[in-house]
């Protein structure tokens, strides 16, 4: 069943004419990847699903609804959860207060209680330093307190934009790790990378926006192997 | 070093109603990078309902009138203002959010003139008398130093809030919430936090607070009227600024320190540069340390 679809969005950041007619849609439990060069529109397409800025044309649904006049903060409610670019961790907050945010929705405290300890199981170094600003964390470290934040929403979608941005590659190998495994645990996935490679070798579908326009889709075993993807955008690369 | 100790007295009690304002001042800085110049007004506002409420209740003019009454005064007052801060931020910041900072800077410029000559219509440019809500007394401290009963209410009432308020921010959901906007409102949108309602809180919150700073100035100065906001107000703003704006425990000490410096002015230099003082510690904290005494050290966001 298609989760999430878009159909000719365009956004306009005032004379900006960022995303020119994105169509995409994505089957729940699948990991979609959009990859493409800086300024393509990736974050801006993630910005629209989640409500961040307002499309001037098109449509974005979810689950067959429309999401057009729906606010961000209600957005979450749907099952929608967007791990931002640059991760922005609340850095005024505690680690622990910052994954108690993720969960601002939730009022099922036994729930909670026991995600967060799942949360912590996965990620100790979160547990060790819990009562710790988040702003004191490593970037390897904010960033997988980024994703458990918004895991702790329960989503049924996770948007993640970059999430491997500037890490060490041990820790985008971490990384590409943890989204396999939040996929198997059935959450479905839209990933933005600047990490193509990584990228296509994780997701099952892949879109290739350019300027604000889907160039090529395809199942990323597919655009791995294309000609074209590879030479405009796996060339040296990894 | 008497004369030191009863200033400090006196300083103390004032500084605290500085910085029962200067958390209005901060916390809705924190928010939105606004400087909300109406704050003095709301602070006045506050005097003024605490008076009426006084009135209406026959606290300080009845003979008999219970002490206690002073409660209800208080906490109408701080309704009545947190009502206030709610219609501010609805129908004149809300509008221009998205504006530019000159735009907003001139609307909170509108809504200080704007409750300043309502104040002026409604209550009066004459000067009115706050009731004796509480019997003055005085109370002799140790080497002769001289307190009043109502600096002691000023001081434990403006604890007592600020204590409550950072347990607020600190434990609570809403509190937490507060945070979360203050450092990324799309961020903070992203969790699911409603942040338009999240302002609105701030605002509320902090009128309150002004609130209640109005009813004890009351308590311990009177003569209260429509533009008594004004000087306290820059004052308080710059009490924020000197304990960093944007930070809570900063505005705490900044208008506690403010206080103290005036009656340390008023002791040894000469009263008639009381109001100097102020102007002379935000051109300090501007040179010397631009983000205050507990400022968070990042760039300005554009
Ligand atoms: N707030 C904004 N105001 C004006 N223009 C913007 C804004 N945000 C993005 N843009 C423009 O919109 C276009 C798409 O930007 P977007 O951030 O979506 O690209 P991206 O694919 O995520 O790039 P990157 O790989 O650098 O993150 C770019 O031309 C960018 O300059
Ligand atoms: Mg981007």
């Amino acid at each position: 069943m298609k989760l999430l679809e878009l159909e000719d969005l365009h956004v306009r950041y005032g004379a900006v004419h960022a995303l020119k007619g994105i169509s995409l849609s994505v089957e729940e439990g699948e990991i979609a990847t959009l990859v493409g060069a800086n300024g393509a529109g990736k974050s801006t397409t993630l910005r629209a699903i989640s409500g961040l800025v307002r499309p001037s044309g098109g449509r974005i649904r979810f689950r067959g609804a429309s999401l057009g006049a729906v606010r961000a903060h209600e957005i979450v409610r749907l099952g929608i959860s967007h791990v931002p670019e640059g991760r922005i961790v609340f850095a005024n907050l505690t680690v622990l207060e910052n994954l108690e945010m993720g969960a601002y929705l939730r009022r099922d405290r036994g729930g909670v209680g026991a995600d967060l300890k799942r949360l912590f199981q996965r990620f100790p170094r979160l547990e060790e330093r819990r009562r710790q600003s988040a702003g004191t964390l490593s970037g390897g470290e904010q960033q997988m307190l980024a994703i458990g934040r918004a895991l702790m929403a329960r989503p049924t979608v996770l948007l993640m934009d970059e999430p491997s941005l500037g890490l060490a590659p041990i820790l985008v190998r971490e990384i590409f790790s943890v989204i396999r495994e939040i996929r198997s645990q059935g959450t479905t996935i839209v990933l933005v990378e600047q990490n193509a490679r990584m990228a296509l070798a994780t997701a099952d579908v892949g879109y290739v926006l350019e300027t604000g326009m889907v160039r090529m889709s395809d199942r990323a075993r597919a655009l791995l192997e294309s000609p074209f993807v590879q030479a405009a955008y796996l060339g040296g690369a990894g | 070093m008497q004369e030191f100790f009863q200033q400090l007295a006196n300083g103390v009690a004032w500084g605290s109603i500085y910085a029962l304002i200067a958390l209005g001042y901060t916390m809705v800085y924190g928010i939105l990078r606004l400087i909300n110049f109406a704050h003095g007004d709301v602070y006045m506002v506050g005097a003024f309902a605490a008076y009426y409420l006084a009135g209406a209740l026959g606290v300080g003019t009845v003979r008999d009138a219970s002490p206690l009454l002073a409660v209800p005064v208080l906490l109408g007052a701080m309704l009545i203002c947190a009502l206030l801060g709610v219609l501010i931020e609805l129908f004149a910041y809300r509008p221009v959010r998205r504006s530019s900072r000159l735009t907003a800077l001139i609307t909170a410029i509108g809504v200080s003139l704007f409750l300043e000559n309502a104040g002026i219509r409604l209550f009066g440019a004459d000067p009115k008398f706050f009731p004796q809500v509480i019997t003055p007394r005085t109370i002799t401290l140790g080497e002769g130093v001289m307190v009043t009963n109502h600096q002691i209410t000023v001081v434990l009432v403006s604890v007592l809030l600020m204590v409550g308020l950072t347990l607020f921010v600190q434990r609570t959901r809403t509190g937490k919430a507060m945070r979360a906007v203050s450092f990324h409102r799309d961020a903070a949108s992203l969790m699911g936090i409603p942040v338009d309602r999240i302002i609105t809180i701030t605002f509320a919150i902090g009128s309150a607070l002004a609130a209640a700073a109005g009813f004890l100035v009351g308590l311990t100065n009177p003569k209260i009227e429509p533009l008594m906001g004004i000087m306290p107000g820059i004052k308080a703003f710059v009490a924020a600024v000197l304990g960093g704006i944007g930070s809570i425990p900063g505005a705490m000490i900044g208008g506690l320190l403010m206080g103290v410096s005036e009656y340390l002015v008023v002791g040894y230099i000469s009263s008639t540069y009381r109001d100097a003082i102020a102007f002379v510690i935000l051109i300090l904290v501007l040179l010397v340390k631009p983000t205050g005494l507990l400022g968070r050290n990042v760039a300005e966001k554009v």
